[in-house]
């Protein structure tokens, strides 16, 4: 009762806090139209005043009006100095005017028409007034954006000292009707969000429903409920870590169309600045920390104890923490994009920028603050995980899972639980030293106190692991995916162990590659640069491990394999892209480019999200008991395959070609419009295709096929148990046989058993 | 495969602009390199994979060949030490040669910075703010402009007193009749500065005074004024002086070594953040940081008009940051 009480209290103080505007408002003189104001003559100031006369108050199609824009500044003191040779230089006011439609003309020496708007000439910088002449266009149903820019100039030599100001007016044409605005792309966004959560909590309440007709009211629901929310069962936890992981892909998903949009054409306005750029980070922290790594947790919490034959997890009630902090943290994460403050900081989170403080234009959005509490949550949440998994693993294996007869997922997870706890401590110092340089003005990344530079170190040494961290789980999905497709054993499974363990260990001693452009020591740049390269090796090895495992082997093509297979395809071009950054010469050209953003969607995309489709599509009959429909799987599979290769390749051109990342907008001129326009199409096609996904999970759990505990015939310890396994998952503890028994044992493997004697269960010591 | 000629296909063709830095780069024969043993790589592997996917199949290979998969024990294992080695030696081969060809391509460009004090290199100062670029000489640079007077009919020589601007008959009588002829020297500082008095002038004209400011960018202009049309500029010579600072758009001198170093700092409204100024003709880029100076040094071998960009997300109008760079032809620079 009271536990109800509370979580109702809860709830309604987060719908608070998310409906509640954050911050007071941004004070913007910026238009979206691209024009920038005179920022480089400094902030716009109020002691400036425009004055416009003559503009009428409907215009007629195609008439001329002319008009007189004056810049009224009388506080102004013009430039003098105590040389005499440095007075004032005869300057005192600039303009611009950019009006929607129709055109601006003005007198040919004192204005000129200078990239989608009019402003003044050198010899029109005389003066404070201009009479220009206004073109109304041929439609009068429009109403017309007139931003008029003025600026009152001091007359020195520099552009410090000056103030101006803009104003924005429309008139509307004759037949013009009501002028609706439109909706931004954001509240849109966030909108659909919040309707498919209420959705969801909807469909759940649907689905109890239909259980127990009779038996339904929202006692019973909440009965149902608080199971889950209380849940320390690893499968249960599982199940809700991949929902969660897989509710914020969409998500992120949503945030990248949005953002597609507005790159499809050249100089788009369908986003504002602000919101661009919160769109983008919001996209990358959301796709890493609230998706990518949730989904993973979602196979690790089911699957490993099933694999590894143990009940649960060595502390079931922090696994259930560590879920939960992760869940609260998006209300942290996602704070003030209702109002468009969201953090815009990027993913990685580079101070000064990130750490500056105040209101004005060129600091960070209020919502950065609490972005970056929220990535402390995460780093806590992920430090928990960390620990239980180590610790389940090492000492909670049944007798028969030796080391070296581990499946290769369980393998794949510790070596990246591993890597995540290792690498954690950095990041969690660094954002919490970037918090307090936030909030309580320490000085840690502060400009000529601290040093910028110490953040990318420290974010990077979390960062490199990190990426290790979530695509090593695929690897291991996609070693037990193609192996079980093949009907095989996975080929050199030594060697695949020893691969991820170089992998994880060598990702500790590359992360200067992400900062080779930094201003770092040259030494250095060079020392990263051998290492990331040796980083090929063990996933060559791997590569070539997945080929001969197919080699000979009677390939099935299930859903699960199609992924796979398709994994190893972009995998391999992501891996070989990758090649080229740790080359300095390369780097200094490619750095924050979109040549980036391809090899990184290209490992992430294709390869963990492939992966993970993979272990969906092979893992989701152990869990429900029924198979997804492999039609819509293939057609999910075709669609996909397509559309993100015809998305993503092309940005390695664009990205030679020179586009940088993090950019708003792109000129006519740079070239990338049409590439980019083609990105955009198919990536609204990848986007749009994850829909077939979500139907298809929604309609096999009524409607697949039903089968038994082994669909795919699968060796590992999972395949015993019924599907869905009960709780606790197995009646007794099972013991895992093993078909090389008979075979003599290689001296290495002898002393590995012996040195690995460690956590071994003593019966099957050698 | 389609799809993999497709992907192949959008690596190299021409498109709109230059798709990637000038020939002369360093970029361009490392990109080569590296291109040519990324598709050996990726041929081989994609090749061995659409073969097995092909070949070893459900139904063209019988499964009572291959180990047993039994739920709940460990699967025979499969290795082959020697094949395992060959694809474990054979790749540490290749990044060892790729290391080595990367590693020797520092040395070349980067084994030393520019000699400040040789002939050939071209110091600037390069400051980031947000959101813009201003560049500050400390060098001078002097070039002609495009000018439609036939090469050596317009001279401009520098002497003690100032510069004189020769120009002789054919150019007079050729152009004359179209219009006014005159000479104006304009800075930023001043007033376009009519050197000729009414009517052609033949022979030298004294400057006056010292014509090229401190700090400036002086354009001495030899144009033709014609009545109710545009001006036909003759003759461009354009000087700029050490200590210049310029925002948005910078010369520099071909055929030199180019340093830029580089900062940016706080200005009370403009905070100082990370920028990072990229120009993709020449394919180099390095952070700017605030407290620090950073260098970034290349070698153009063109003239022309290139773009400037800046590659660190530094807030709202990032993607604006756009400078120009113009490659010119120097001549031996004046004091």
């Amino acid at each position: 009762m009271l536990g109800r009480k509370a979580a109702i209290l809860v709830l309604v103080a987060m719908a608070a806090l998310i409906a509640a505007p954050t911050m007071t408002s941004i004070p913007s003189g910026i238009d979206s139209q691209g024009d920038s104001g005179c920022t480089c003559h400094g902030d716009s100031s109020p002691a400036t005043t425009i004055v416009v006369d003559g503009l009428p108050e409907n215009f007629t199609a195609g008439q001329s009006y002319d008009f007189t824009l004056t810049v009224v500044n009388d506080g102004m003191t013009l430039w003098q100095d105590g040389d005499a040779e440095a007075g004032w230089n005869g300057r005192s006011g600039g303009f611009r005017v950019i009006v929607s439609e129709g055109t601006v003309t003005g007198d040919s020496t004192l204005t000129q028409e200078l990239k989608g708007g009019l402003t003044h000439t050198t010899a029109g910088n005389k003066m404070r007034s201009w009479n220009l002449t206004w073109t109304a266009p041929g439609d009068d149903s429009k109403v017309v954006e007139f931003t008029l820019l003025g600026n009152a100039v001091n007359g020195g030599d520099s552009f410090n000292g000056d103030q101006w100001n803009s104003i924005t007016t429309s008139v509307p044409g004759a037949s013009a009707g009501a002028v609706t605005s439109s909706a931004p792309p954001l509240r849109i966004l966030m909108t659909a969000i919040l309707l498919s959560v209420t959705l969801l909590v909807l469909a759940v309440m649907y689905i109890f429903y239909s259980r127990n007709p009779e038996g339904f009211s929202l006692a019973t629901f909440w009965d149902y409920l608080k199971v889950w929310l209380t849940t320390t069962d690893h499968k249960g936890i599982g199940l809700l870590y991949f929902a969660y992981g897989f509710f914020f892909f969409l998500v992120g998903g949503s945030l990248a169309m949005l953002f597609r949009i507005q790159l499809m054409f050249p100089e788009n306005d369908f986003l504002e600045y602000a919101e661009y750029n919160s769109f983008f980070t919001l996209h990358g922290t959301t796709m890493i920390f609230l998706a990518a790594m949730p989904m993973i947790a979602g196979f690790g919490n089911y699957i490993v104890p099933l694999q590894i034959g143990a009940q649960d997890l060595a502390f079931p009630r922090i696994n259930a923490l560590g879920f939960w902090f992760i869940a609260f943290s998006c209300i942290l994460i996602f704070t003030g994009v209702f109002t468009g403050e969201a953090a815009d900081i990027t993913w990685v989170m580079y101070p000064p920028y990130s750490s500056l403080t105040g209101d004005s234009i060129y600091a960070n959005s209020p919502g950065t603050v609490s972005f970056i509490a929220g990535m402390i949550m995460l780093g806590a949440s992920s430090t928990l995980s960390g620990i239980n998994f180590i610790a389940t693993i090492f000492v909670m294996r049944a007798p028969g899972v030796t080391w070296m007869k581990m499946p290769l997922f369980t393998w794949s997870f510790m070596i990246s639980m591993f890597m995540l706890y290792l690498s954690l401590p950095a990041l969690i110092v660094g954002v919490l030293f970037l918090y307090l340089d936030h909030t309580i003005g320490t000085a840690f990344f502060a400009i000529n106190a601290g040093d910028p530079i110490l953040f990318q170190h420290l974010f990077w040494f979390f960062g490199h692991p990190e990426v290790y961290v979530v695509i090593v789980p695929a690897f291991g999905i996609v070693s037990e995916v193609l192996a079980t497709s093949a009907r095989r054993s996975i080929f050199g499974y030594k060697s695949m162990v020893y691969a991820m363990a170089g992998i994880g260990i060598l990702g500790f001693v590359v992360w200067g590659h992400h900062m080779l452009t930094s201003g770092m020591d040259p030494t250095l740049r060079v020392v990263m640069m051998a290492t990331t390269m040796l980083v090929a090796i063990p996933t060559g090895i791997k590569i070539f491990n997945w080929l001969a495992t197919l080699w000979g082997g009677a390939l099935v093509f299930k859903t699960h394999t199609l992924w796979a297979l398709g994994f190893v395809v972009t995998f391999t071009l992501g891996g070989i892209s990758g090649m080229f950054f740790p080359v300095v010469g390369l780097d200094m050209h490619f750095h924050d480019t979109y040549f980036v953003v391809a090899h990184f969607h290209y490992v992430l995309i294709g390869g963990t999200v492939f992966g993970l489709f993979a272990g969906l599509y092979y893992w989701y009959p152990k869990a429900f008991g029924r198979k997804l429909s492999e039609r819509l799987g293939v057609i999910h599979f075709l669609i996909s395959f397509i559309a993100y290769n015809a998305a993503f390749w092309p940005m390695h051109v664009v990205g030679t070609m020179g586009m940088p990342r993090r950019t708003h907008t792109y000129t006519v001129e740079s070239g990338y419009a049409s590439l980019n326009y083609s990105i955009s199409v198919a990536s609204f096609i990848f986007g749009l295709a994850q829909l077939i996904l979500v139907w298809n999970l929604i309609y096999s759990s009524k409607k697949g096929e039903k089968i038994g505990e082994d669909p795919w015939g699968g060796w590992s310890l999972e395949w015993t148990t019924a599907s869905p396994p009960p709780t606790p998952s197995f009646a007794e503890i099972p013991t895992q046989g093993d078909d090389n028994e008979h075979e003599e044992r290689g001296w290495m493997s002898r002393m590995a058993a012996r040195l690995w004697g460690l956590g071994m269960n003593k019966e099957v010591r050698h | 495969m389609a799809l993999w000629l497709y992907l192949l296909l959008s690596v190299g063709p021409p498109q709109i602009g230059a798709i990637m830095p000038a020939e002369y780069t360093v970029f361009n024969s490392l990109y080569s390199e590296f291109m040519f043993w990324s598709i050996i790589v990726g041929v081989f592997t994609f090749a061995w994979m659409t073969y097995t996917l092909l070949v070893h199949r459900q139904g063209l290979v019988s499964e009572k060949t291959l180990e047993k998969l039994t739920p709940g024990v460990f699967p025979k294992e499969r290795d082959n030490l020697k094949l395992e080695l060959t694809w474990i030696i054979a790749p540490s081969i290749l990044i060892a040669w790729l290391v080595w060809v990367s590693w020797q391509s520092l040395v070349g460009s980067w084994g030393t910075i520019p000699d400040t004090q040789a002939e050939d290199t071209f110091e600037m100062e390069l400051v980031g703010y947000q959101w813009f670029w201003e560049f500050t000489y400390v060098e001078n640079l002097e070039w002609d402009g495009e000018g439609a007077a036939p090469d050596g009919s317009i001279t401009f020589t520098n002497t003690t007193g100032g510069i004189e601007v020769g120009i002789w008959d054919d150019v007079a009588t050729t152009y004359g009749a179209s219009g006014q002829l005159v000479v104006v020297l304009s800075d930023l500082a001043d007033q376009p500065y009519n050197l000729t008095s009414d009517g052609v002038m033949v022979g030298d004209i004294d400057a006056k005074g010292h014509p090229y400011r401190m700090g400036e960018h002086s354009v001495i202009t030899v144009k033709v004024i014609v009545e109710g049309g545009d001006d036909i500029i003759l003759a461009e010579r354009h000087h700029i002086s050490a200590g210049h600072v310029n925002v948005g758009e910078a010369w520099i001198p071909n055929n030199n070594n180019i340093l830029y170093r580089m900062t940016t700092k706080d200005t009370g409204e403009h905070p100082a953040v990370l920028h990072a100024p990229f120009l993709s003709e020449w394919g180099v880029k390095e952070d700017v940081s605030p407290g620090i100076w950073t260098i970034m040094y290349f070698h153009p071998q063109e003239t022309g008009t290139f773009e400037l960009t800046c590659t660190e997300f530094c807030g709202l109008q990032h993607s604006l940051m756009v400078a120009t760079v113009h490659v010119v032809e120097p001549l031996g620079v004046a004091a």
